[in-house]
């Protein structure tokens, strides 16, 4: 039945604008400001983060076309009282069924970013936000099995990120895993370079 | 009494502690460790370490030079806002600037065997100074570099300070600190702002480290709502702004200054313009005596000021300053700045020769340089614009299972080899890259029972960007996932920016949807796409047109879109493929998620696609023969495309989730999720298939910190049911830190299996275990072992399994 609605040429018009709506209404409502900060009341830190986090992916259409690894990576920096901190958040989700929660945190302890095939090695500095002194998480999961994941990096770390034309990243584990950059991400790298220039280093 | 200690044969210096009653109170952050700061000195840098509870110093070691510090201390319970449990916890911190002072990361660990230390950890061999009062709430280590090691200084007495309690207000009021200075603030600097009638701008002084610091600030708010929204339209006059809480009593040593009354900047413009001249000659002298990171130091500070004429010239020695102290990848970086920051400056050639032979001499550069180097020294062999960079990872995996007490069977024994290389060559119009990644199974079980040796092939392209006319182009096996390509395929991939906004593609390729897959000789494809954003703020959007043939036959022809949108509080994804050979909704997919005040944030989704992915090639699902051409012989082209309709049902997934902060170390997850698949026709020999349904319910509960500080734990419930079974699984999965190398992932699975169709009733236990040791930055080793026990009981026999996993393997990079 459902099936037979969908065919419709109705049917697919209704797809159609409610994607088109749907997009639209999300652009009215955003701000048009590439980096955030709010304040946590919580911990008393001041959190600045970017507006559209990077995604990349890895692809596993030997599976299936459409079955792929994501992860979303955001930098954050943490003020507290003058004191500043720069971490990368990383948002990690699949689209298999079967994965746990946990299963998606596995080999993303250590993770390699290669920044044009610079090795910015990193650890994990914690998988919920009380890594990074904050009361919540700072990004929206993309989805509810996502993992959180946060590594304390350099400014340096994120300008060699910021400037590289090609980033991609290997957490550890035996599989050869690399995760490679979603296309066409001018928004996301226009939002890291904007939360650079305003970090305060 | 006051207790000082020096390594190795330095005197202690005095140390200011002045810390409540000069610092602005604050909430206390989570951990032990409240902040750490490094602060450049003329000789070397000073490591500030503030705790949360007032502290004990005990002894540290070594007492000679080193490359590790370990202070040893003992809490009290005279905490600030935390528990004093928190003296058992453990942290690794790396300060803002650490560079200065050598220092790789600071540690402490609450929980040692030897009782709570501080262990600084620095990239080259120092000595160090520590200075602590006997009880206090803060330490500073005085690092000196070996090489700078001057006669010791006068012994200075060490004074101890005592902290006096000092009653809070209950609700405190919020201030945003815009800025701080080692002057006294002007009217100048607060010329941009605009405050209101209740508003103040005023300054106060701190004492840190022995230094004064004049805080410009704006205030008073009386929530924190209120001062995150003030401070969000301030970001961009006072990029280093921060909110902080005004206790009624800060207020005694704040000094009221209207921005009316504020004096007049000394000198105005020509002031700035002689600081930088006096920074700048102080950095060249620093640089001129081999003390590159205090040159560091000071050309950052340069570069902070207001616009200057030397931005351009410090920028440049800032690069070579870095370069100098063996941080290439920084150095890369300042490099890179500045040509893109004054690529028609008189210093643009030179800055990228000095870059193209950063990146020729690669890692040689790694190694700091002594003091007595010259700005001007060169690589010691000829410099080449190629970089190279190889990984290496290689692991053994075997599984084997056992049934009934049956010989044991061992289905996997296999030697798994990754190797990624690329190559680059960036120029200044052109940038090359090149990558192969390779993999290969070497299987040690006999012929006909494993799965025999395998190569594959991820990645084998060659990339060339223009970045005068905008054009790029890769050629060879790559992966592409927007622009209607299914992932990785052989070809040729155009891409072309056509101005800010817009990017254009053409590709033209062959699939190769599994790594071990040579090229596709079958289909050819070739599409265009077009992409524009950001508009509106943070939306992309995009648009592709692709066709597909097989055997000369149109496989798949389709049209889509893309757009993506992240919002602070919002975020939306879609994905739409409609297949015009077909006229069928090829796939939908669109994902949100809406974040709430109280830290609840919900997400949905919606997935309808024909799976597998429909095209003329899935008619030889299910066929007596596997390669097309011999199918186009059995059946006419009409009936080959009905086939490859009927082997494509249509599969939709709805997934609605939630996920909560609990406590800041406390998350809850869950998920429902219904995926139905349509029934699909007999047709060409190949049965019928029936509509099938798939439900699930998952919710996990992630908690840090629960043992030691660091750690997490995962524990997961699910229950799935499909027309032929029902699962009912737990998951517990932990994850500890040790020291600062290894790690430690104990797990437990059980899982209850229900079988509709002969009732069987099945349990499966799989304990594990996964365990990383990590040696400096480029090599890790990993090891993951465990069983599964399975018990099956049902109305025909009863069954006893057990599988038994193992992985041991190590990546390098080099």
């Amino acid at each position: 039945m459902t099936s037979e609605i969908l065919r419709s040429s109705y049917s697919k018009a209704c797809w159609l604008s409610a994607v088109i709506a749907i997009s639209l209404l999300g652009g009215c409502s955003s701000s048009g400001a590439f980096i955030a900060t709010r304040f946590d009341p919580v911990t008393a830190v001041t959190i600045t983060y970017s507006q559209t986090p990077l995604m990349f992916y890895r692809d596993e259409s030997g599976r299936a076309a459409y079955a792929r690894d994501y992860v979303y990576m955001g930098p954050v920096e943490v003020n507290r009282s003058g004191t500043y901190r720069y971490y990368l958040w990383f948002g990690i989700w699949n689209t298999m069924q079967d994965a746990t929660t946990a299963d998606a945190r596995d080999g993303f302890e250590a993770v390699v970013v290669f920044a044009d095939g610079e090795p910015l090695p990193l650890e994990i500095s914690g998988w919920t936000p009380a890594a990074i002194g904050a009361s919540e998480s700072v990004y929206m999961k993309p989805v509810a099995s996502a993992a959180d994941a946060y590594y304390e990096v350099t400014v340096d770390q994120l300008r060699i990120i910021a400037e590289a034309q090609d980033v991609r990243m290997q957490p550890s584990g035996p599989q050869e895993r690399f995760y490679e950059p979603w296309d066409d991400q001018t928004s996301a790298k226009a939002c890291l370079v904007e939360f650079l220039a305003s970090s305060v280093y | 009494m006051a207790i000082s200690s020096v390594i190795p044969c330095h005197r202690s210096s005095l140390l200011g502690l002045l810390f409540l009653a000069a610092a602005p109170v604050t909430l206390a952050g989570p951990g032990f460790i409240e902040s750490s700061r490094v602060f450049a000195t003329g000789t070397g840098a000073d490591i500030e370490v503030a705790f949360n509870c007032k502290t004990q110093y005990l002894r540290h070691e070594p007492q000679g030079a080193g490359d590790h510090l370990r202070i040893y201390l003992d809490p009290t319970s005279i905490c600030n806002g935390v528990s004093p449990l928190v003296a058992s916890s453990r942290s690794v911190l790396r300060p803002l600037g650490s560079d200065q002072a050598q220092l790789a990361d600071l540690e402490y660990d609450g929980d040692s065997a030897g009782g709570p230390v501080l262990t600084l950890t620095f990239t080259e061999p120092v000595t160090c100074t520590v200075d602590m009062s006997s009880v206090a709430f803060k330490l500073v280590v005085h690092v000196l570099p070996l090489a700078t090691q001057t006669a010791p200084p006068e012994v200075r007495p060490t004074v101890e300070h005592r902290q006096v309690p000092r009653p809070r207000t209950a609700e405190p009021d919020y201030v945003i600190n815009l800025a701080s200075f080692r002057r006294v603030p002007t009217a100048a600097d607060a010329a941009r702002l605009q405050p209101t009638a209740d508003q103040r701008v005023y300054y106060s002084e701190a004492e840190v480290n022995g230094s004064t610091w004049y805080r410009l600030r704006l205030g008073n708010f009386k929530t924190a709502d209120a001062a995150t929204s003030a401070l969000a339209a301030l970001q961009a006059d006072f990029p280093g702004a921060w909110i902080d809480q005004l206790m009624a009593d800060s207020a005694a040593i704040e000094l009221v200054v209207d921005t009316q009354e504020m004096p007049g900047e000394p000198g105005g413009p020509v002031g700035d313009e002689t600081r930088v001249d006096l920074l700048m000659a102080d950095a060249r002298k620093a640089m001129a005596a081999g003390d590159v990171s205090r040159a560091v130091q000071i050309y950052t500070k340069v570069l902070r000021l207001p616009e200057h004429s030397r931005l351009p010239e410090a920028q440049e020695y800032l690069a070579l300053a870095r370069e100098k102290n063996g941080q290439t990848a920084h150095a890369k970086a300042e490099y890179q700045r500045y040509l893109s920051l004054y690529p028609n400056s008189e210093g643009a050639a030179r800055v990228s020769q000095r870059l193209a032979a950063l990146l020729a001499s690669g890692r040689r550069t790694g190694n700091p340089v002594g003091p007595g180097s010259t700005a001007d020294s060169k690589p010691s062999s000829r410099p080449s614009n190629w970089r190279m960079q190889t990984f290496f990872s290689q692991y053994y995996r075997r599984d084997s299972n056992q049934q009934n007490n049956q010989d044991e069977i061992v289905s996997q024994s296999a030697l798994y080899s990754d190797v990624n290389f690329d190559a680059r060559r960036r120029g200044d119009r052109f940038d090359f890259s090149s990558r192969l990644s390779l993999g290969y199974r070497n299987d040690f079980l006999d012929e006909g029972v494993g799965s025999g040796n395998e190569t594959r092939v991820s990645y084998a392209y060659a990339d060339l960007a223009d970045a005068r006319t905008g054009l790029r182009g890769r050629i060879g096996r790559q992966s592409r996932n927007t622009g209607g390509v299914l992932g990785r395929f052989d070809g040729l991939n155009l891409g072309y920016q056509a101005g800010e906004r817009v990017l254009v593609n053409a590709v033209f390729g062959k699939p190769a949807y599994s790594a071990t897959d040579g090229i596709d000789s079958a289909r050819t494809f070739y599409g265009a796409s077009v992409n524009y954003g950001p508009i509106l703020g943070d939306l992309e959007v995009g648009a592709f047109f692709i066709q597909q043939d097989i055997e000369g036959m149109e496989d798949r022809q389709a049209v889509g879109a893309e757009f993506r949108y992240f919002g602070t509080n919002q975020s939306i994804w879609g994905l739409i493929d409609y297949d015009t050979l077909y006229e069928e909704l090829g796939s939908a997919f669109l994902q949100a998620s809406w974040r709430f005040a109280n830290r609840l944030t919900l997400h949905g989704s919606i997935d309808r696609r024909h799976s597998p992915f429909l095209s003329t090639g899935n008619a030889l699902i299910g066929q007596p023969v596997t390669d097309f051409a011999n199918l186009m012989e059995i059946y006419p082209e009409d009936e080959i495309r009905q086939l490859g309709m009927d082997r494509s049902p249509l599969s939709t997934t709805v997934t609605l989730g939630l996920s909560h902060s609990l406590t800041p170390k406390l998350q809850i997850n869950a998920d429902i999720n219904q995926t139905s698949v349509d029934a699909s026709p007999e047709s060409g020999g190949v049965f019928a298939t029936p509509e099938t349904s798939y439900t699930y319910f998952a919710t996990s509960l992630v908690a840090s910190s629960l043992i030691k500080e660091g750690d997490v734990t995962i524990f997961g419930l699910r229950h799935s049911n499909s027309d032929t079974t029902n699962v009912f699984s737990l998951t517990l999965d932990s994850r500890f830190p040790f020291g600062r190398t290894w790690r430690v992932n104990p797990r437990l699975r059980v899982d209850r299996r229900e079988s509709l169709a002969d009732s069987g009733d099945e349990w499966l236990y799989t304990p594990g275990i996964r365990v990383q040791y990590r040696r400096g930055q480029r090599f890790r080793i990993e090891l993951e072992a465990g069983k599964q026990f399975a018990q099956r009981e049902s109305a025909n026999a009863d069954l006893d399994r057990e599988s038994f996993f193992f992985n041991l393997g190590y990546q390098v990079f080099f």
